[in-house]
């Protein structure tokens, strides 16, 4: 992915770090869990994770709005342990907005200019430049009230922008605004990325959000990193059950290891695997295996190569999404629900009814073996 | 409802506020047109001595000479005031800050700290100043014992120790509005400013200072308008000595026994209190005006 951004190395980096909160009634809690984390210069990285699993806390501490209880955050291999946030060359869009209410737009992009001692004139100038970027030309002098929420959002982007940070935080920017701005802000932060050449961490709970405009991304959970790859990597090759779940739709079979690449489901079915198992597969009592909705095929004849591994099946629910018809099936021989996607425009007339016996083939090719 | 019905529904409101609110506010402009009865109370004639009296006096011959003795108590009360407001808001604002940033629970006990000498009668907590003050009182034994000096000070009696008694006394009233005020703020917008490279004397300057300017002036008024007024911190502090507009008043209606100059005096402080409000209330509403 040289292409798309991203100089490895030279970034920001997350060494073991931990940070462990105090909650009431005594008890501690782990929001950020022993966290290693290299993130590259110039690139979009996404921290992808469900609510509580610690992204926020990690923002915060590379902020340094919070203390690491132990582990380091280093940029450009210098420590920044110990600065506090006014002196990291590092900004935040947050969730809020966080303007200022009693400054005009303008007064706003210009608060970090004016604190790091710019002159006003040029600090004039870049308010203007920013302002242009952002698609705000000529409201600078309103009042943040006076806007329409996409509009706040752009005034925060611009007034972090300003400072050109080596590191532009962004905590769940989009998700105060309505899905049709959300999907325009989508493009317009990857275009700002891409014209600003700021490394930007972006915090979200959304995967539609996070395949789109990462580079690179982190599926975190509980405080853990679980994965860290390109959107296709991720999509693709999802490494546990977790981000297979969380990110787009998974049908997850459960069966024991059988003869090296086969796997005994339940009943008497057997699933062959695209490759003989790892040895810590192969020990394992139970595996998890992943298929993707879109890969799963319906095929007319049981008379397929084995890798095919076609089962009959009985059509339960039809789901028609416009693009596609989701086809929900019971599989009698390993007693499993298996979601399947068909795209309308390639099976036309071809889209089974409610109670059709059709057959269905899981390809080996397309088979995940998941982490035990 | 109807008219009759609502006016019947509201008569006890009227009433009590009539009776107890506007007829006395009522009587002291009559009374003080009226002459001085030398055994108390007035006598029913017009008269516009009280007002001169603020001004002039009449010296042996009978004619009126200007007497500055009456301009310089109010000058001097409105000068004691505003230190005390000054004083209140030096000591009040950074209180009222470090109270907004206490966990939700500790802020309830703090806040109720604060309020706590409310509680006390507040002619005894203003002897408890002399106790503190003079000239064999904690202050001056403590630094003899020290032995810092050879003298007792003259601590007591000055418009030092009103200023102090003043302060003591209204803080609560600077704390509590600032603190409302800065409790509003959104951390965020905190966090904001350190992320833009503000420290924290740049943050309070430009964020939380002008965020909190409503509870400010609020507290400043309600810390100035009755230290203007007051007269036990001036009797008991100042020794009678360094008289206030308060004290002025109250002597007129209790040694003195002039009702009309009293009500006079009232009238004209009364008139400056609701001046300075007016200011206020006209700058507030042209503030609000940039942002609607």
């Amino acid at each position: 992915m040289a292409d798309a951004g991203g100089v490895p190395g030279s970034g920001l980096s997350i060494r073991n770090v931990t940070k462990v909160f105090d909650s009431a009634g005594g008890t501690t809690v782990r929001a950020v869990d022993d966290l290693s984390l290299d993130i590259h210069r110039n690139e979009f990285f996404t921290l992808l994770g469900p609510s509580g699993c610690g992204k926020t806390t990690l923002l915060r501490m590379i902020a340094g709005l919070e203390q690491p209880t132990s582990g380091e955050v280093l940029l450009e291999g210098q420590p920044l342990q110990g600065l506090p946030p006014y002196r990291r060359p590092i900004n935040t869009v947050c969730q809020s907005y966080a303007l200022f209410p009693h400054m005009s737009v303008a007064r706003n992009v210009a608060f970090g200019l004016e604190m790091r001692g710019l002159d006003p004139a040029a600090a004039a100038r870049k308010v203007d430049e920013v302002l242009n970027l952002v698609r705000l030309e000529g409201l600078g002098e309103r009042r943040p009230s006076q806007l329409s929420g996409g509009q706040q959002q752009r005034v925060a982007l611009a007034r972090a922008l300003a400072n050109e940070p080596r590191i532009l935080l962004l905590d769940e920017p989009l998700s105060a605004l309505d899905l049709k701005l959300r999907k325009q802000m989508r493009l317009e932060l990857k275009r700002l990325q891409k014209a600003t050449g700021i490394t930007f961490v972006f915090v979200t709970h959304d995967q539609d959000e996070a395949l789109i405009m990462s580079d690179r991304l982190a599926v975190l959970s509980d405080g853990r990193i679980l994965q860290v790859g390109t959107p296709e990597e991720i999509y693709q090759r999802p490494r546990s059950r977790f981000v297979a779940d969380f990110i787009g739709d998974s049908n997850i079979l459960l069966g024991t290891p059988a003869a090296p690449g086969l796997l005994a489901l339940s009943g008497a079915a057997v699933l062959r695997l695209p490759a003989p198992m790892t040895a810590p597969q192969a020990a394992a009592g139970e595996l998890s295996v992943a298929i993707r909705p879109e890969s799963c095929r319906l095929v007319n004849s049981a008379a397929q190569e084995a890798d095919a591994n076609v089962f009959p099946a009985k059509v339960r629910e039809i789901e028609y999404l416009g693009a596609d018809t989701c086809v929900l099936l019971e599989v009698s021989s390993f007693a499993a629900e298996i979601s399947l996607r068909l795209r309308n425009a390639e099976v036309g007339e071809a889209v089974p009814r409610e109670g059709d016996e059709v057959r269905v083939s899981l390809p080996a090719a397309a088979l995940r073996v998941l982490e035990p | 409802m109807s008219r009759a019905a609502r006016s019947f529904a509201l008569a006890p409101a009227i009433m009590t506020i009539g009776v107890f609110l506007v007829l006395p506010l009522l009587l002291v402009p009559v009374a003080s047109f009226m002459e001085a009865n030398p055994w108390g109370g007035v006598r029913t004639a017009f008269s516009l001595d009280a007002y001169i009296q603020v001004l002039f006096e009449e010296d042996f011959t009978g004619e009126l000479v200007f007497n500055d003795a009456y301009p310089r108590i109010v000058l001097r009360s409105l000068l004691l005031a505003a230190v005390t407001t000054a004083l209140c808001l030096l000591a009040g604002f950074p209180v009222a800050y470090v109270i907004a940033l206490q966990p939700k629970t500790r802020q309830g006990l703090l806040l109720l700290l604060v309020t706590v000498p409310f509680w006390t009668n507040l002619l005894i907590r203003t002897y408890s100043w002399i106790m503190i003050l003079r000239d064999e009182g904690l202050i001056n034994h403590g630094l003899e014992a020290v032995g810092i000096i050879d003298a007792p000070l003259r601590l007591l009696y000055t418009n030092g120790a009103i200023a102090v008694g003043l302060v003591y006394t209204f803080l609560p009233f600077m704390v509590l509005p600032i603190y409302a005020a800065i409790e509003r703020i959104d951390r965020g917008l905190i966090e904001a400013a350190h992320d833009l490279y503000a420290n924290r004397r740049a943050m309070l300057r430009r964020v939380v200072l002008p965020l909190a300017k409503p509870g400010i002036i609020a507290g400043s008024v309600l810390v100035f308008v009755p230290a203007l007024g007051s007269f036990i911190a001036p009797a008991l502090l100042g020794g009678g000595k360094h008289l206030m507009i308060g004290s002025l008043i109250q002597a007129q209606f209790g040694a003195s026994r002039n009702w009309p100059f009293g009500s006079a005096v009232s009238l004209i402080l009364l008139a400056a209190v609701l001046a300075v409000l007016l200011w206020q209330a006209r700058r507030r509403s042209a503030g609000e005006g940039l942002r609607p």
